[in-house]
């Protein structure tokens, strides 16, 4: 048991059915979280993260669907398709497969908790931060009441909540942002379970906000034993606290590295850009160079490699071959990029597409 | 002010979005007045209630009038207090005056409010509570279940309430039980609607997906999250609705169904004092009176409430 991941998402496709069309938000997700573990899953906005992670909760709302691929969580299957499609043509469910109800009481909360982005709105105003925590306690981890609000108050001091028992009855408008973001976080930990999914949590914080969060979330780890996956667009959360980084473009992942590999020898041309848009305090630079244009809409993703028409490496092969997520070093590190040996795809033949890119017209406007 | 050290220092008493609104009432001189007369009046019809239906009026007839049957050797349509007329002038015995009977007007009035205050506050209770249930319940979940529950409120809600008060009666009698019954189904629907439009927006907030997310039941979600959430246009539709329900059953009674005489109640004295409305127009003016103070009453609380709810208009 113990060497298989916690958390394994397998060519997750998750599209929305709208009016104007198939919009195919996440498109064969591959990634794995061992136990432990803080994975980092990085991208602009828009790049798929979110539904990625909420689809491993099966949170997403009509009109998206879930329509392939497979997630196995602590040897259970949340997300699992037969090979052949049923005689209506829609993907049929596995028999393993969760129900809704399973997924409910068995998975959400109390295996795999959700921070949420803005803490500002993700707790109820009508009701006492602290009746909310305890009866989160109370429901997923069958406590009594007096038992629950005595676990709530320790766990809100645990996250930092100075006074936590006189603090218990406030409501939430009567705490700060930062303070709302360590009740969050106590909500999330007070099931106990064995992996938190952070979607972009420190966002509406300020950075001094930011970093107590990211320590305490650091502290916690260790003392909890949980896993996390992080959802973010910040290259500097994820040096600080990530073990593995997935960096995802237009709803897919383009490189799976270590965060050493990844800061110190990004394998793909968009982490590359990434990077580069970004200030490091281990290389000096005069500029930093922003990534230039803006994300292809996922309802009509460009041919070949969906990053061809923003990357500065661009050769023509690019426009035709789509590349899958492979090895490209001996330290294990994914990428898919046409660029490296291991596609044999002619890249050192073909001719650059780099002067009519609209990155390089976006140079010239500057 | 760092984040760790914040309101360290400061001891606060937690003050909820309830403590907010009343003090808000009670900050506002219209809605304040408003809160004594309703207050005024629901203590009467309490009393009204506990004299007239539990002991039978056993006070009113011991120490004052019975308001069922005329005092032997009472003159019918006596005139209030100073005012001389053909059958005699107007006596502090009978303050207000009597009616065609020989009853004491005032006497009526005050067991006649049960009628009203009953009928208003349980059947608008029962709408309220009905209609908040179905339109959170179509609201949240949306899709076939939001288009038949809509649908049937609908149906209810185009027929004129008037005419399906009287079919409703006409059909299941003419007892106050089934005037409650009909005004809670006409009451119904105007809340289903307007909790859903609430409900619309709510379901969408942040913190009900996160409550998802965290594996709370459907039906804990919509009591827990949705619900307390969508409630305030509700409790200010309630309140202005008591006011409009009071109207509807004094409307009834006055058309003769509702609560049946002897029982006082004040559409039925309306009724009762038409014929004599241009010699002796004291008879209609005092239950018109009543009916108009207290629905001004709860119309009073209802925009006070409103107002207080609007955070734009508090500071």
């Amino acid at each position: 048991m113990s060497d298989t991941p916690l958390l394994k998402v397998e060519n997750l496709k998750t599209q929305f059915f709208t009016e104007a069309g198939t919009v195919q938000a996440v498109d064969g997700v591959s990634f794995t979280v061992e136990r432990g573990e803080i994975v980092g899953l990085v991208g602009e906005s828009g790049a798929g993260k979110s539904v990625a992670v909420r689809s491993i909760l099966r949170l997403i709302d009509s009109p998206g669907h879930i329509v392939g691929g497979e997630i196995t969580f602590d040897g259970k299957t949340v997300v699992g398709f037969e090979d052949e499609p049923g005689t209506d043509g829609e993907p049929t469910r596995r028999e393993e497969m969760l129900t809704n109800t399973e997924m409910r009481s068995q998975i959400r909360g109390s295996e795999i908790a959700l921070i949420f982005q803005d803490p500002m709105e993700s707790l109820n105003p009508v009701f006492t931060v602290g009746g909310q925590l305890r009866e989160l306690i109370e429901l997923n981890r069958g406590l009594s009441k007096q038992a629950a609000r005595d676990r709530a108050i320790e766990i809100l001091r645990e996250v930092g909540i100075p006074q936590p028992a006189e603090r218990f009855d406030d409501y939430p408008h009567q705490f700060s942002g930062g303070m709302r973001q360590r009740v969050l976080i106590a909500m999330a930990l007070g099931c106990e379970p064995k992996l938190i999914v952070a979607d972009e949590p420190t966002t509406a914080l300020d950075v001094t906000v930011e970093g107590q969060i990211l320590d305490l979330v650091y502290d916690l780890q260790d003392k909890y034993d949980a896993s996390f996956l992080w959802v973010t667009h910040d290259m500097g959360i994820v040096a600080e606290i990530c073990d593995r980084v997935n960096v995802m473009y237009l709803g897919e992942v383009v490189e799976r590295a270590s965060v050493d590999d990844l800061f110190y020898n990004p394998q793909h041309p968009y982490t590359e850009a990434l990077l580069n848009s970004i200030p490091r305090p281990d290389q000096s630079t005069e500029d930093l160079q922003p990534l230039e244009g803006a994300m292809p809409e996922p309802i009509n993703p460009p041919s070949g490699c969906r990053f061809h028409d923003r990357c500065p490496e661009a050769r023509e092969v690019c426009q035709r071959t789509h590349p899958d997520l492979r090895t490209v070093t001996e330290a294990g590190q994914y990428a898919a990029c046409l660029k490296h040996d291991a596609f044999e795809a002619a890249y050192e033949t073909s001719r650059p597409l780099t002067d009519e890119s609209p990155a390089a017209g976006g140079d010239r406007r500057e | 002010m760092s984040d760790a050290t914040a309101d360290e220092s400061t001891t606060h008493t937690p003050r909820s979005g309830w403590e907010e609104v009343t003090t808000q009432l009670r900050r506002n001189s219209t809605s304040r007045w408003g809160m004594y007369i309703v207050l005024f009046i629901i203590v009467v019809a309490i009393w009204a209630f506990v004299d007239g239906v539990v002991l039978d009026y056993y006070f009113a007839e011991r120490f004052w009038y019975s308001p069922i049957t005329a005092p032997p050797g009472s003159r019918g349509l006596l005139p209030p207090v100073g005012i001389t007329n053909e059958y005699g002038t107007g006596t502090w015995a009978h303050p207000l005056g009597t009616d065609h009977r020989g009853r004491d007007i005032l006497v009526r009035l005050v067991y006649g409010s049960r009628i009203a205050i009953q009928i208003g506050i349980v059947a608008t209770g029962v709408g309220a509570t009905l209609g908040t249930i179905i339109g959170a319940v179509s609201g949240y979940y949306g899709g076939w279940i939001d288009d038949v529950l809509q649908r049937t409120v609908e149906t209810f809600y185009a027929i004129p309430f008037i005419v399906l008060m009287i079919a409703i009666m006409s059909a299941f009698g003419r007892g106050l039980w089934i005037a409650i019954v009909g005004v809670s189904v006409i009451t119904t629907p105007i809340f289903a609607r307007l909790i859903r439009s609430e409900v619309l927006s709510v379901r969408e907030e942040e913190y009900i997906e996160a409550a998802k997310a965290a594996g709370v039941r459907d039906r804990n979600i919509i009591r827990r999250h949705v619900i307390p959430n969508s409630l305030a246009p509700v409790l200010v539709q309630a309140t202005l609705q008591i006011g409009v329900n009071i109207l509807i059953v004094a409307a009834l009674s006055f058309l003769g169904f509702g609560a049946q005489p002897p029982t006082p109640s004040w559409g039925a004295m309306l009724a009762q004092s038409r014929t004599y409305m241009l010699p002796d127009p004291w008879f209609s003016v005092w239950p018109g009176l009543a009916i108009l103070v207290t629905v001004v009453g709860f119309n009073l609380v209802g925009d006070g409430l409103r107002d207080a709810f609007d955070p734009r208009l508090n500071d």
